[in-house]
């Protein structure tokens, strides 16, 4: 996103220091890593809308004498003269907060050990919560299946301290095409996907997988071959051979 | 829809008002009887219903009218019966005195005196003019609440209804955004946000079509001022929306009403349709080419969905919870187009400002807060009730002079304002005059004007943790701060509470409380902290006692409290033990009683009950 000169669709921002041209609404993260300066984030993807619930990407945003704290994923460049430390004492205390926080609630997740070390915190001071919770409630996999499958068989149950990730009502959900687009997007391994003997196993449901008729191998549920199929309105026998086996390049 | 009553110009809703006025009924005899949510909580119902029965059975049904309205908003003293020409206002009134009113002051003329409002001992009021409660009260919000039959729509054209939209309809829609600038209008919500910036600045974003939205989702535990206007004045907030709406330049509108408020919901869309009826809504308003229109949508009982992005999200269908407000809803809210969400009081305002003019409005309140505000003055306190005074006048003279101070002469400990996001503020802070400015300034917030009064008898950490306890059942769980911090902030407070406090658990609360100001996504969990704040700021010294001394000095927290009997007072009349729930308590008759810590749940009864002082809490 390098820009030569700077024109009227580009504005100008510092960030920790160093200049950044960007185009307006280009988000605080984005323009961070024009730079090379990487903001660490849980929550953010690039393959969806930034949700900002993690709030670890919190940053000292300040315009001439007044600072305010924003969170980098989502806050949209839109104007010249800002200025932006992505490790201020107030960013780094915020920061601070919320990986404690979360140390607290998910005392074996390592991503957060290795986080919080590089804000120079090595344990959280609250109590521990249950060592099996690994979910942070980052929301990548409700908004993964939502806004890229398409198939909104997940999503956000009861509120507050309460609040967790499942399928309606908890049950087996119709709408999961068993594709683990979840499990992989999630930054904490917390969904739990297992396949044994041509059997996916996620949220509870069981996935038959196509077997390749040229290699043999399992590749992929039949049930998302299907759906995608169908979406795209491919021929009956797209999905039949494997993606290997079909020289296809993904 | 009668579409031949549609009014097609202003001159037709001058000529309405007119007849109607020439029309009104003078001499006949009027009984006023609020029927609102607290009238009926206390019995106003079987009221009206034993009138009509004692009036038809007098053969009188015809010569009174009984005109049901909103609350007058002196909830102590419900039911109100109010009687004109006698001019005479009863008060705390039964179905039982109903056959006694009829016969003395419909038929005689006289006053049934005992049901008069006592001011003192000696002295009772005759009419609301000389209760102490409205004494610095300026009524022009709610000047229509308990007056007007809300359900009426003649009732509220006789009180010059709708003439400030005919009036707006004929201004340009900047010349409306002027004046509600000039008149300093703030948001009655809770922000207190320049509302002319926040109209003008929808005004211009670009996108079609523009959202107007009344926001009645009021939340604050003991705050219920929008449900009164609702009740009472239903078309006031319609009417101020209609002209807000001509002033942005939307054509739809939508209502946000908490599904906890049946009444106020029922009352709105009465008006709703009268307004249709009349004119007031649809196509080509009044003549003036200006088309409008208003969906109802009830909340579903989440306390965050009063925050605007979380409010626009729940009507769009979607989970209620908030977003990033980097961009703000004005510019891209209901299905990112702009939107522009007022809360029922600031929408109420509005018919006032075009009828009465800016300068009038200006030269209410303080510098930077005009007009005036309605409170709820709630919690301990004699006279509870909703109070609309103009800003600037101190938080002592609400608590002291309109609300009658505490009961059974207790000492005043503090005053809790703008709902579970605002702060508690000590007695040495009672000459604070309320604006939004100076209350944020002392920590607290001016709110949707919520005001919880408490007494010595109130342990300012229980305070503290009974908010943090809502805010964690409310929070949306979106965002770690809020969800994670207030969920940790709320431990060490009941540990503190159960006397396992430690020393720099204060400490570790401020420190928490800066880090969710800062990282939370919206204003809840922003400002989450501040009841613990606010408390640790002004009553640090019973955070110390708890923690150090392992003492409640407000003898509230039962882990810290033990309750014994006093051998030289103790007379031995057994009360203590009748009340005793788990037979702690043992003692011969006349003989002194002892308490068995073993089975003392703490409950506090004995305490309570005893005539003689002799049960002591430590």
């Amino acid at each position: 996103m390098s820009h030569q000169a700077t024109t009227a669709s580009e504005i100008k921002v510092l960030i920790d220091g160093q200049e950044a041209r960007v185009k307006p609404e280009t988000t605080i993260i984005q323009a961070a890593k024009t730079l090379g300066i990487s903001i660490p984030t849980l929550c953010s993807h690039p393959a969806v809308e930034p949700y900002g619930a993690c709030r670890v990407c919190t940053v000292e945003l300040k315009r001439g004498k007044r600072s305010r704290m924003v969170t980098a994923c989502n806050y949209p460049l839109r104007e010249e003269g800002l200025e932006i430390q992505t490790r201020s004492e107030r960013a780094l205390r915020a920061r601070k907060l919320v990986l404690e926080l979360l140390m607290a609630r998910c005392p074996e997740v390592k991503i957060l050990r290795d986080m919080a070390r590089e804000v120079g915190l090595e344990k959280s001071r609250y109590p521990k919560g249950d060592e099996k919770e690994r979910c942070i409630l980052c929301g990548l996999c409700v908004n993964i299946c939502n806004q890229v499958v398409g198939a909104n068989a997940i999503g956000f149950v009861s509120r507050g301290v309460d609040r967790k990730i499942g399928t309606p009502f908890l049950e087996n959900s119709m709408d999961c095409i068993g594709c683990g687009a979840c499990a992989f997007a999630c930054p904490t391994q917390c969904i739990s996907m297992t396949e044994k003997d041509g059997v996916r196993k996620i949220w509870d449901r069981e996935f038959n997988l196509a077997v390749c008729p040229v290699c043999g191998n399992y590749y992929a549920p039949i049930d998302q071959l299907e759906t995608i199929r169908k979406q795209v309105n491919l021929p009956a026998d797209h999905f039949k051979v494997c993606f290997t086996c079909r020289g296809l390049k993904l | 829809m009668n579409k031949a009553k549609a009014l097609k110009s202003a001159e037709e809703l001058k000529a309405l008002f007119q007849s109607l006025s020439s029309e009104k009924t003078v001499g006949k005899i009027r009984v006023t009887i609020p029927n609102a949510t607290c009238s009926i909580a206390r019995g106003s119902a079987g009221i009206i219903r034993r009138l009509e029965e004692v009036l038809k059975q007098k053969k009188l049904f015809s010569q009174v009218e009984i005109k049901v309205t909103g609350c007058r908003g002196f909830c102590q003293i419900e039911p109100v019966v109010v009687i004109e020409p006698l001019n005479v206002l009863y008060q705390r009134v039964s179905a039982d005195d109903v056959p006694e009113i009829v016969e003395t002051s419909l038929v005689q003329g006289q006053v049934v005196e005992r049901l008069l409002y006592p001011v003192s001992k000696e002295k009772r009021a005759r009419t609301e003019a000389e209760l102490p409660f409205y004494s610095l009260q300026k009524r022009f919000v709610t000047e229509n609440c308990g007056v007007i039959d809300p359900t009426s729509m003649e009732d509220y054209l006789l009180t010059g209804g709708y003439q400030a939209l005919a009036r707006a309809l004929k201004m340009k829609p900047e010349e409306i955004i002027n004046e509600v600038e000039k008149a300093g209008l703030r948001g009655r919500g809770g922000g207190g946000f320049n509302t002319a910036l926040k109209w003008r600045t929808c005004r211009t974003a670009p996108g079609e079509p523009k959202y107007a939205i009344i926001n009645a989702d009021e939340g604050d535990p003991g705050a219920y001022m929008d449900r009164s206007l609702l009740e009472g004045d239903p078309h006031r907030v319609l009417e101020g929306l209609i002209i807000g709406a001509y002033a942005i330049g939307s054509s739809q509108g939508f209502i946000y009403v908490r599904h906890e408020y049946p009444l106020a919901l029922r009352n709105f869309r009465t008006a709703l349709n009268q307004a249709q009826e009349y004119g007031f809504l649809g196509k080509n308003i009044l003549g003036s080419g200006f088309d409008f229109e208003v969906q109802v949508n009830q909340g579903g009982g989440a306390f965050v969905c009063g925050e605007s992005s979380a409010l626009m999200a729940s009507i769009e269908g979607k989970l209620g919870e908030p977003r990033a407000k980097y961009v703000h809803t004005v510019e891209r809210g209901i299905w990112d187009k702009p939107s522009n969400l007022n809360n029922v009081e600031t929408w109420a305002n509005v018919p006032l400002i075009i009828n009465k003019g800016a300068d009038w409005f200006a030269q209410i309140g303080t510098d930077r807060s005009k007009g005036t505000k309605i409170f709820s003055v709630v919690g301990k306190i004699n006279n509870t009730g909703l109070v609309e005074v103009p800003m600037g006048v101190t938080l002592k003279q609400i608590v002291f002079d309109l609300g009658g101070g505490i009961p059974q002469k207790k000492k005043f400990k503090a005053v809790q304002t703008g709902g579970p996001s605002g702060g508690c503020l000590p007695e040495s802070l009672l000459s604070l005059p309320v604006d939004f400015d100076r209350l944020t300034e002392a920590g607290s917030m001016m709110g949707s004007g919520g005001m919880i009064v408490m007494d010595e008898d109130t342990c300012m950490v229980d305070v503290a943790r009974y908010f943090l306890n809502f805010l964690k059942d409310e929070s949306c769980g979106k965002c770690t701060p809020c969800r994670e911090g207030i969920k940790q902030m709320l431990a060490i407070l009941n540990r503190i509470t159960e006397g396992k406090g430690q020393e720099g658990d204060v400490e570790q609360l401020e420190e928490m409380s800066g880090g969710i100001i800062d990282a939370a996504l919206c204003a809840l969990g922003g400002t989450a902290p501040n009841p613990v704040m606010s408390t640790i700021k002004y009553f640090r010294n019973e955070y110390d006692a708890h923690i150090r001394d392992h003492k409640c000095p407000a003898g509230v927290c039962k882990a810290l409290v033990t309750y014994a009997i006093d051998p030289q007072k103790c007379t031995g009349c057994g009360v203590c033990l009748k009340n005793c729930s788990t037979g702690a308590i043992k003692g011969a008759k006349k003989k002194p009683h002892k308490i068995n810590p073993k089975k003392c749940i703490k409950c506090g009864i004995c305490y309570e009950v005893c005539k003689f002082a002799a049960v002591k809490r430590s």
